[in-house]
């Protein structure tokens, strides 16, 4: 059994999970920690086997639904308490604390929310269900007929990015609707989804209702092809390749905003202002990166630097760092460019504090918090992956195009104007009033529910 | 006495070897010779800094050679063909795939066709091809080299040949303007279905992307199970993996991974008794040779090590002296007695000459 690299340097072995059980491939990729030590050997599906794959699931029937939620609980308990591969979720945690830069509660914190999300995963889909549409047709036709909710397909391929552990929550949400999902995990941090999938077949999943399948990116291409349906996360490049297709969702970028009124320039809005930079490693698409203030924007930012250098201190180098911990050179290479990018903006915190060595190896990164005097500054949609935030001055004559595209608008303001045309715009997708971007309970929508993407509603009357 | 090329070709059998060095020095009289070598041979030496006569000795000294790449898709055909096989029937003209620009023109002479077919039709059989049964090959014909040999072969071997037309450019078109390959894909699948679902076919040539795509289709995979004994892949990469996936799923069937160059006239010769996901690739000296060099510095990387695939043609009908495929691969030592290195792994270079090399389905 391996558990990780051994003193003789052995790595773990992640084999692909594929429709017919586990294989090995002589194609590898070895996933490093952020320190540069080699952790696992990962392997990669040929096109072949991802088709094939993919093909078969979409032959296999579904478990019915009531079995799907309780192998669901049954999993969630299992991803826990079970040693999966050979590996205990205490030496998981390891895994992902090396490979992901969160610091290590946040990384439990997540990692437990991924158990949640596996149990939740039914009730979370369900809340998409229109009010006029049944689960089943036997209900429907028992009444005087009704809409019935049912798949647009039958495979889903769910293409994922390594921020954050929770990314797995939407093929969940697909797989409780009784989709066969074929995962494409980050091969910067495979660990959870190669866990939930273990979890999920120990609790009674066939090997065909869902596949582990780490693969390049031509592969993943060919995934996505294959399967009905598909969700991808990235960036802007991701979403200039996939947006346009009706059949796959894109978990584009964040651009997350807070807009702050005159009249709510307090101590507790700077704190859950500097809560919406920081949580989440400050990574995530909800993360804020933008404030608008109205008011002294120099004085705000002023005074969110003061607070988050007061966070952020003593912690860098311990295991509750605050920001990300990432490989030296992706640090170097993230702070020249906001040396080349940002140089009319000004620095609220010097830029040789926003990066600190840490013990363990890689580079802690953030906070940083720069002021700029234009609202409409291309900055402002700039996203870094650690607390980084752009502070500007905002007036009721600029309007709410400095918030267009937008995943989360805070707005902390009592203008019921304002936020009214936030939330018609179409480029902001969801507005939150006095409440941080990054809060989340898993049932809010995040762009749309996940079922108005996967489900239909199809009229079924009977006499 | 000094022998011409045309009297050491035709000496050449399958038991007696050909003295690389006075091949060599023949071939360089042939085609740097008024009488008998090619307008574009003729022109070009004058631009050349030394004297091809007097100062190329070896194999190895053909790196001094410009590639004639360019010459090869821009002159007409009549410059190429040399003045000594005047007489004889006119050449075949043939293109390459067009992976890298537009396509080069190669000349295959009556009387190399005639040995390269020789040499196919022996290592088939050695290889286990399924003589006198019906044999399938999807590859590109028109243009190409491919689908013409391998007709030949097939009345050599006895086989009725069925074929499925591939026209590699136009997918090759598709893909690098950002469009699906999948239905061009599916048409050539439904081609295959009708042939593999009415013909007992007994062995099949043709890319491992078009045979992957084949095998999804449940039903004709398993007609295939029971009647294919032979399957070549020819055209594109196949990874070790995909292999795998190939063999486990067509147990009884011989697997042949090709490896050629449209710039050498032939396809490489797969050595025997080597494992095709590992297969060693040889040339056929003194004829057809390789190199595998840096390619920066344009040296021989060490045994064992990967580098660019250079390729050389010698024979009475073309010189191809020093043409960079798109290619690497690790350097094998060649045959005892064989000029140049042998090759495993071939694989695409990532870029070459700044444009990128689109694979697609061929």
């Amino acid at each position: 059994m391996s558990t990780g690299p051994s003193p003789s340097g052995e790595l773990l072995a992640l084999p692909l999970l594929t429709h017919r059980g586990t294989h090995s491939t002589r194609a590898r990729e070895i996933v490093h920690g952020v320190d540069g030590r080699p952790l696992a050997s990962l392997s990669l599906s040929p096109d072949l086997l991802i088709s094939q794959s993919v093909l078969a699931q979409g032959r296999a029937s579904p478990l019915a639904p009531e079995e799907r939620a309780q192998r669901l609980l049954e999993a969630s308990r299992r991803f826990l308490e079970d040693d999966l591969g050979g590996i205990s979720f205490a030496r998981h945690l390891t895994h992902v604390n090396q490979v992901s830069g969160h610091n290590a509660p946040l990384t439990e914190q997540l990692s437990r929310a991924v158990a949640a999300a596996i149990a939740e995963a039914p009730a979370r889909a369900d809340r998409a269900r229109p009010n006029g549409s049944l689960r089943s047709w036997e209900e429907a036709a028992e009444g005087g007929g009704s809409g019935v909710w049912t798949r647009r397909g039958e495979t889903l391929a769910a293409v994922l990015s390594g921020n954050a552990p929770t990314i797995q929550s939407g093929w969940l949400q697909a797989l409780a609707l009784g989709y066969r999902v074929a995962v494409r995990p980050s091969r910067r941090e495979p660990f959870t989804a190669h866990r939930v999938v273990l979890a999920l077949r120990a609790a009674g999943f066939p090997d065909t209702s869902v596949t582990c399948l780490p693969t390049t990116h031509e592969g993943a291409s060919t995934l996505l092809r294959r399967a009905d349906l598909g969700f991808v996360y990235g960036g802007e490049d991701v979403a200039a390749k996939y947006g346009a297709s009706p059949t796959i969702k894109v978990g584009g970028p964040g651009r997350s905003k807070t807009l702050v009124a005159h009249d709510r320039l307090t101590p507790e809005t700077l704190d859950s202002i500097a809560h919406s930079v920081t949580a989440l490693s400050g990574s995530a698409c909800v993360n804020t990166t933008a404030v608008l203030v109205e008011g002294d924007h120099e004085r705000f930012a002023h005074d969110l630097a003061a607070l988050l250098r007061e966070r952020a201190a003593d912690r860098q180098t311990t295991d509750h760092h605050l920001g990300p911990r990432v490989p030296s050179r992706s640090a170097d290479t993230l702070i020249g460019h906001l040396e080349r990018t940002a140089s009319h903006a000004r620095p609220a915190i010097p830029l040789e504090e926003i990066a600190t060595p840490h013990p363990d190896g890689g580079v802690v990164l953030g906070p940083a918090v720069f002021t700029l005097t234009d609202p409409h500054d291309r900055l402002m949609a700039t996203e870094l992956p650690f607390p980084c935030v752009w502070v500007a001055p905002w007036t009721k004559a600029d309007g709410i195009a400095p918030l267009r595209d937008s995943l989360v608008i805070n707005a902390i303001t009592r203008d019921a104007d304002l936020i009214n045309t936030l939330l018609h715009d179409p480029s902001v997708k969801n507005v939150h009033v006095n409440a941080p971007t990054v809060h989340s309970d898993g049932n809010l929508p995040h762009e749309d529910y996940t079922g108005d993407f996967l489900m239909r509603n199809k009229a079924v009357v009977s006499f | 006495m000094t022998r011409s090329i045309l009297d050491i070709e035709d000496s050449a059998t399958a038991t007696t070897a050909i003295d690389p060095e006075e091949f060599l020095r023949a071939a360089l009289r042939w085609h740097f010779s008024e009488e008998t070598g090619s307008p574009l041979w003729l022109a070009l030496a004058k631009e050349l800094d030394f004297d091809p006569l007097t100062d190329i000795r070896t194999f190895a000294d053909l790196g001094r050679f410009p590639d004639i790449a360019a010459e090869l898709r821009d002159r007409p055909v009549e410059d190429l063909i040399p003045r000594g096989l005047a007489d004889e029937p006119p050449p075949s003209v043939f293109e390459t795939g067009g992976t890298t620009g537009s396509p080069k023109r190669l000349l295959y002479t009556e009387r190399w066709v005639k040995r390269a077919l020789g040499w196919k039709t022996a290592e088939l059989q050695e290889a286990g091809f399924p003589v006198g049964r019906p044999w399938l090959v999807a590859m590109p014909s028109g243009p190409h080299a491919f689908g013409h040999t391998t007709r030949l072969q097939a009345k050599a071997l006895r086989s009725v040949l069925h074929t499925v037309d591939l026209d590699p450019r136009w997918v090759k078109k598709l893909i690098a303007a950002g469009q699906s390959p999948a239905p061009y894909l599916a048409h050539l699948i439904d081609q295959f279905g009708h042939i593999i679902r009415s013909q007992d076919i007994a062995a099949i040539t043709t890319t491992p992307p078009i045979f992957s795509e084949l095998l999804l289709h449940e039903e004709l995979a398993e007609r295939l199970r029971g009647s294919l004994k032979y399957l070549a892949f020819a055209g594109a990469h196949l990874d070790e993996d995909t292999y795998d996936l190939i063999a486990q799923t067509l147990p009884d069937t011989v697997i042949q991974n090709i490896y050629g160059s449209t710039m050498i006239l032939t396809t490489a010769k797969p050595r025997a008794a080597t494992e095709a996901s590992a297969t060693v690739y040889d040339g056929y000296s003194p004829f057809v040779s390789f190199a595998v060099v840096d390619p920066e510095t344009r040296e021989p990387v060490e045994f064992g090590e990967r580098g660019q695939v250079r390729m050389t043609h010698v024979s009475s009908g073309m010189f191809i002296p020093n043409n960079f495929e798109r290619d690497s691969a690790i350097r094998v030592p060649a045959p005892e007695g064989a000029v140049g290195d042998s090759l495993s792994s071939p694989a695409p270079l990532a870029a070459f000459d700044g444009e990128p090399v689109i694979e697609g389905v061929y």
